[in-house]
């Protein structure tokens, strides 16, 4: 079982005037995934790549395992597997030589190499296709590929860089359903993703990060229940005939944001903790409810709650 | 054990295993054994069908089997040349075209494992043609005219050579792209052969095997006298010490890693783009290519950690003491040269002569020590050079600190500085002292000047009465009586150039130069070329046109170069404003230059103050600048 931590501090990278990267501080605990939201430009990338010692923070550390990648970057190199967006490889080899090119490039030793990577082609679901040249893959293929070389050197920490990117969904599923596996091996993975769905199903913990900036940052079931920064949602249900009644009294309340009806109901969005006020305001004008329930944010409401779209 | 192991490394290297799949597959080795064999039997019939005009090229009746060898080895000299460096130009620009260099990177390996199976592969090539040339080779003797021991050595010095041009190659593809790695190769390679053939008399350091592969046939051609010749062993010798140094030293190269690349890395995915180059050509974006800080860190971080220690004796130390040993020769000729001048000197006097020749290179023991600093201000000047390189902005850029030792490590920025200042310090007065003697050696050389023995002679006992060879009286050089206006103008030019490398280092130019240290010796030399080196060049060469100019436009002249000053002060040319205010113009123009410099100096300081310092504290704590500056320095006096 892995013990790897990730830690990142204050980490902060500029390209000329531009700040990719802004005072980013975040910790993933070992053997859990942590899923990396933001959309395009937000810096996702700049920051894995900090995090896969190719690119020097101007600000911050991160520390991988205890090792710092300022000062140690050799060592925290041997903990990480980094699937990048693009797909590269040396022109005109197979499967199967691309696999042996990176296994040695790894230094993966020459006897274990050939059963390494059966491993991989196996987790992967490569072993049955036949090996045909590179060039000629599938994009889902490729990225299967792609995560089978990350995996090569058998890392504690895997970066993975869009590794959804271009797939359709039978081969987002399956890629889903690798990522889920290999975080029962105990990998520590941070996915970065701007498909939300992807993420949702095997992150432990979410990321978002917008213009830069880490906006949001926790327990990806605590997100849903807390509705993020923005405040509490609650779904109530009252009779039909004082459903007005009950939203205007409802957007009345010092700190209602947002008081809508929807599907026979009302959905709130308050500051408040409990949701106490809001119960007691219906109960003083006494309107009836028939519910009053939490409702549980998915991935896409947060994003949207905690983001205004801002690009670097 | 260890040898078994390293084998091990090389078989497992990648570049062997991707060179397995293309270079040494069935269908590559076939295609280049029909090649072989279609060119050798081309070459042989050809050589057959025209006897006579062999004959008439290599001057004199031949055995076919000499010739045929001789042909034999120059084809695999052209081959291995052209090849070599064609397979090799794109091993580190390959990876990131292609998009994976930053896995090369990531999986740490050291640059010479990445590198040694490219190497590995390029011998069973040499072997595998070595073999397949084994039927022909045993035909030259049948042939007959061969000498069976010299052709085999020289094999054994082309596999040497194949070995030198990989290691070369490798080294250079770390500074150019493939196109100009390829050129800079090739055109070295024949520019080397031609010199290592050409008539020089001290040929001790060969890096080719030419002068090797043409031995027999050159010899006998030109007929020459038995002693004149160097016997084979000699011949041999120096092109395999040659070979082998220029091998080991690249394979050094490598290992040290980049020392002079620009760092620029303007977005997350690093492409480094400049205006324009979308409209060129790849071919034509001539460009250092390893300029990502993955790429450089690839060098730095990820080579063998056993040998770090002695980064710095290697980057700094190695190049000193090479540097050192060529000043210690070129002190010693000038020791030398006034030791023999004195002889003769002496010898002259006692033989009663009252005349001696206008270049005979008189020194004196002042003149000699002045020689002395400046050698050794030359060579710290000169070390300060390649240390600005070595701990160029490529490592600083890196962020890996310089180890000094085993335990202590370095910025690169501290040694940058320390560079800056030595520079500072030492190279101005070298350079100058330098065109100084450039100068003064001419005016004797050209006869222009003549030593004064009036001056001279006390001290060494020479006859005091001044005469000239030239009996051009009134053109004596009068050395000594310039020395205090001499080291005026030096001491204001020195701080011009400082003043002027200072702000170039401010505006911005550390960035373009890679350090400060570096772009301290790029204005200080610019600056000696100008106003010293150009109008000395145009002095000598166009002197009879020139002159009349100078004396004509001798104030304009004498704003920009002091050289029209101490033409004056050497009575080489009449000035109008007179001997005693030669200097003046000088003074006057680059005093207010000096001035300028040092105001745009100030100007800068305080820009960088305002906008780099005090600007973000404004910020912070919405105080004006001032008042930011003030609460900062309160702060820090707590």
């Amino acid at each position: 079982m892995a013990v790897t931590t990730i830690k990142i501090s204050n980490l902060t990278r500029r390209f000329d005037q531009l700040v990719a990267v802004d005072d980013v501080s975040l910790q993933v605990a070992a053997g859990t995934t942590l899923g990396l939201i933001g959309p395009n430009g937000a810096g996702k990338t700049s920051l894995l790549r900090m995090l896969a010692t190719l690119s020097m923070p101007d600000a911050g550390d991160v520390l991988i395992g205890g090792r710092s990648v300022l000062r140690d970057p050799r060592q925290v190199r041997r903990m990480l597997g980094f699937m990048p967006a693009e797909f590269g490889y040396p022109r005109g080899l197979t499967i199967h030589e691309y696999l042996e090119y990176f296994g040695s490039l790894y230094q993966v030793p020459t006897a274990d190499l050939p059963q390494r990577i059966r491993d991989v082609k196996e987790l992967t679901d490569l072993a049955a296709r036949p090996d045909v040249a590179v060039r000629g893959l599938s994009t889902g293929n490729r990225q299967r590929l792609l995560l089978a070389r990350t995996l090569l050197h058998d890392p504690d920490v895997l970066l993975l860089d869009e590794p959804a990117s271009g797939l359709d969904p039978r081969a987002r599923n399956e890629l889903r359903a690798i990522i889920r596996t290999l975080a029962t091996l105990g990998k520590t993975i941070i996915v970065s993703s701007h498909i939300l769905p992807d993420l949702e199903d095997v992150s432990d913990s979410i990321a978002i990060m917008e213009a830069g900036k880490l906006v949001v940052h926790g327990d990806l079931q605590q997100l849903r229940q807390s509705g993020v920064e923005a405040g509490i949602s609650v779904r109530i249900r009252v009779d039909s005939a004082v459903l007005q009644q009950a939203a205007d009294l409802l957007r009345a309340i010092p700190g209602v944001h947002e008081c809508r009806i929807h599907d026979q109901g009302l959905l709130v969005r308050s500051e408040d903790d409990g949701g106490n006020s809001l119960l007691e305001a219906l109960i003083r004008e006494r309107i009836q409810v028939q519910e009053f329930s939490r409702e549980a944010l998915n991935l896409e409401q947060i994003f949207m709650r905690s983001t205004a779209g801002r690009v670097t | 054990m260890k040898l078994l192991q390293q084998f091990q490394m090389l078989k497992s290297s990648p570049g062997y295993l991707r060179d397995r799949r293309f270079l040494l597959s069935a269908g590559a080795l076939g295609l280049a054994a029909i090649i072989l064999n279609g060119a050798l039997l081309a070459m042989l019939l050809g050589l057959l069908g025209m006897p006579s005009e062999v004959e008439y090229f290599l001057g004199g009746a031949r055995q076919l089997g000499e010739i045929f060898s001789l042909l034999i080895l120059t084809g695999i000299f052209l081959v291995i040349s052209v090849v070599t460096p064609l397979r090799l130009t794109d091993i580190f620009l390959g990876p990131r075209l292609a998009g994976y260099f930053d896995q090369v990177v990531l999986s740490g390996i050291s640059p010479l494992r990445f590198v040694a199976g490219r190497l590995w592969s390029q011998n069973l090539v040499y072997l595998v043609v070595i073999s397949l040339l084994i039927p022909w080779i045993v035909m030259t003797v049948f042939l007959g005219g061969t000498a069976w021991p010299i052709f085999l050595v020289n094999l054994l010095l082309l596999y040497v050579y194949s070995l030198m041009l990989a290691a070369v190659t490798l080294w250079l593809s770390l500074y150019f792209n493939e196109l100009l790695t390829l050129l800079v190769v090739i055109s070295g390679v024949g520019v080397l052969s031609l010199l290592a053939i050409a008539p020089i008399p001290y040929q001790v350091f060969v890096v080719t095997p030419v002068p090797a592969i043409v031995y027999q046939t050159a010899t006998e051609s030109l007929a020459m006298e038995a002693e004149s010749l160097r016997s084979f062993a000699s011949v041999y010798w120096s092109c395999l010490g040659g070979m082998g140094l220029v091998t080991v030293g690249a394979i050094a190269g490598i290992w040290l890693g980049p020392l002079t690349v620009v760092h620029r890395e303007t977005s997350t995915f690093g492409e480094v783009v400049y205006p324009g180059d979308s409209t060129k050509k790849r071919w034509l974006r001539i460009r250092l290519h390893a300029r990502r800080l993955g790429e450089l860190t690839f060098f730095y971080q990820n080579r063998c950690a056993v040998r770090a220690p002695w980064e710095l004796l290697f980057r700094w130390g190695g190049p000193l003491a090479v540097i050192l040993c060529g000043s210690v020769i070129g002190l010693s000729g000038i020791l030398a040269d006034y030791l023999v001048t004195e002889t003769r000197l002496q010898r002259m006097y006692a033989d009663g002569g009252r005349h001696f020749a206008a270049n005979l290179g008189y020194r004196d023991a002042g003149g000699f020590l002045l020689d002395y600093l400046i050698g050794i201000q030359i060579t710290v000047g000169l070390s300060t050079l390649v240390a600005a390189v070595a701990f160029s902005r490529s490592r600083a850029a890196a962020g890996v600190r310089v180890p000094i030792g085993r335990r202590r490590a370095l910025p690169p920025l501290v040694l940058d500085s320390f560079c800056f200042l030595l520079i500072l310090c030492s190279i101005g007065a070298g350079s100058f002292g330098l065109v100084d003697r450039i100068s003064a050696g001419w005016l004797q050389i050209s006869g222009r000047a003549t030593v004064m023995p009036a001056e001279a002679g006390p001290m060494q006992g020479l006859n005091p009465e001044p005469v000239s060879s030239m009996q051009r009286v009134g053109y004596f050089t009068r050395y000594q009586g310039l020395e205090f206006r001499d080291m005026a103008v030096r001491a204001l030019a020195l701080h011009l150039m400082s003043a002027f490398a200072l702000w170039a280092c401010l505006q911005g130019a550390g960035y373009f130069f890679w350090s400060r240290s570096l772009t301290a010796m790029m204005v200080v030399p610019a600056y000696a070329f100008l106003v010293w080196l150009l109008p000395l060049f145009l002095v000598m060469v166009f002197r009879d046109a020139y002159f009349p100019l100078l004396e004509r436009f001798s104030w304009f002249a004498g704003l920009i170069s002091p050289l029209t000053g101490f033409l004056i002060l050497h009575r080489e040319l009449v000035s109008e404003y007179g001997t005693g205010n030669a200097m003046l113009p000088f003074w006057f123009f680059h005093t207010g230059i000096c001035l300028l410099a040092l105001f745009l100096l100030r100007h800068r300081l305080r820009w960088l103050q305002v906008n780099s310092i005090l600007k973000p504290v404004s910020e912070a704590t919405g105080l004006p600048p001032l008042e930011a500056a003030a609460t900062m320095a309160q702060e820090q006096v707590k």
